[in-house]
């Protein structure tokens, strides 16, 4: 490598610096023992039980159990609420299903579950009112010829049978 | 390479690791033992395997750039967390600082004034004898950018140097021929 001026000189001055930093060089056997000490330092094992660890341990655990609580409370009233088949208004099983639910029915302390239950009771009630429910303009429509309305002749049947059906015309207008 | 090999060649090269550490760490003697002591760990434990594919010097400098480059942003993190006992090395460094010349300290500080990619470059090329293609290999970067770095490192210090007034032998303003170092 051949160097010109300016880059002699800087070697001059990098070779004096170099020279200068060789008295200060630490010696390779006392450094590779503090290498060997760092090593035998880091090889130590751990200690098991940290403080650190044993905080996230019993918040992991505390989190868990209460986690696990709340979710079996939430299953139970779930499970006490039993699926029950709405009644339709004209089936005969509302009254007895009613009169079934009612005194079978324990007091809970809890409030929430209270109140369901008076719902799905009121519920119950009013179905097996509306079912009883007779309209009070339903005599009126009931009447003498309701027979002959309710029944049709049937296509195979004679003319004379037929004639049956027909109203008979008044002796006043003969 | 066997790990009484590899000791033994570490050995050897000590002194110019030791150099080499010292510019990674700003001149701060402490700072570049600590460097050292981590690399030879770091080699000694296997986490930095040489294998062969380049010279052992080249590698060993690269290790030595990039643990101080490490060591560098942890310090850093220190600063911003400040710990007690970090200002003992302060006060070594400006005990050594009144053993150099006048001369010499004037020349560092020049050299302090250079940004880093041109003075590990020059340093690697004049204080280690490198050639520029393995000065790149050091720095992890192409022959072209570390003789970008190299050119504009020497005009620099130049100048930085004539500001300072330090004069070696000749005078700076000769006419001279710019040969290439590759």
């Amino acid at each position: 490598m051949e160097l010109g001026g300016t880059e002699k000189r800087i070697q001059a001055l990098f070779s004096e610096l170099s020279l200068e930093d060789r008295t200060h060089v630490p010696r390779f056997e006392q450094l590779c023992t503090q290498v060997e000490k760092r090593r035998v330092e880091k090889k130590k094992p751990a200690p098991l039980f940290r403080s650190s660890w044993a905080v996230t341990a019993a918040v992991i655990i505390i989190a868990a159990a209460s986690s696990l609580a709340l979710w079996s409370r939430q299953s139970q009233t779930v499970l006490n609420i039993a699926p029950r088949e709405i009644p339709t208004p004209a089936s005969p099983q509302v009254a007895s299903l009613v009169e079934s639910t009612q005194p079978t029915e324990t007091t809970r302390p809890r409030k929430k579950r209270i109140v369901r239950q008076r719902q799905s009771d009121n519920v119950f009630s009013e179905a097996a009112l509306l079912s009883r429910w007779q309209s009070p303009t339903q005599n009126f429509m009931q009447s003498p010829s309701s027979v002959s309305f309710n029944s049709l002749p049937q296509l195979n049947q004679s003319a004379k049978d037929l004639e049956s059906f027909l109203p008979k015309p008044k002796e006043s207008n003969q | 390479m066997e790990i009484s090999e590899l000791k033994a060649e570490l050995e050897k090269l000590h002194p110019a690791s030791f150099g080499w550490a010292l510019s990674c760490c700003r001149r701060n003697h402490a700072d570049a033992e600590e460097v050292l002591q981590t690399v030879y760990l770091k080699i000694l434990q296997g986490k930095a395997i040489y294998r062969g594919e380049s010279k052992l010097q080249t590698w060993l400098f690269a290790v030595i750039r990039k643990t101080a480059m490490s060591e560098r942003r942890k310090l850093w993190l220190r600063t911003l967390i400040p710990i007690p006992g970090t200002t003992s090395v302060v006060h070594n460094e400006l005990e050594s600082e009144s053993e150099r010349s006048q001369m010499q300290q004037r020349f560092q500080q020049a050299l302090a004034q250079l940004p880093a990619r041109q003075r590990e470059t020059l340093h690697l090329v004049f204080y280690q004898d490198l050639s520029l293609s393995e000065a790149a290999e050091v720095m992890n970067i192409s022959v072209g950018s570390a003789r970008r770095h190299y050119e504009r490192g020497k005009k620099r210090l130049r100048t930085e140097l004539d500001r300072e007034g330090v004069e070696y032998g000749i005078g700076w303003n000769r006419k001279e021929n710019s040969s290439a170092v590759l």
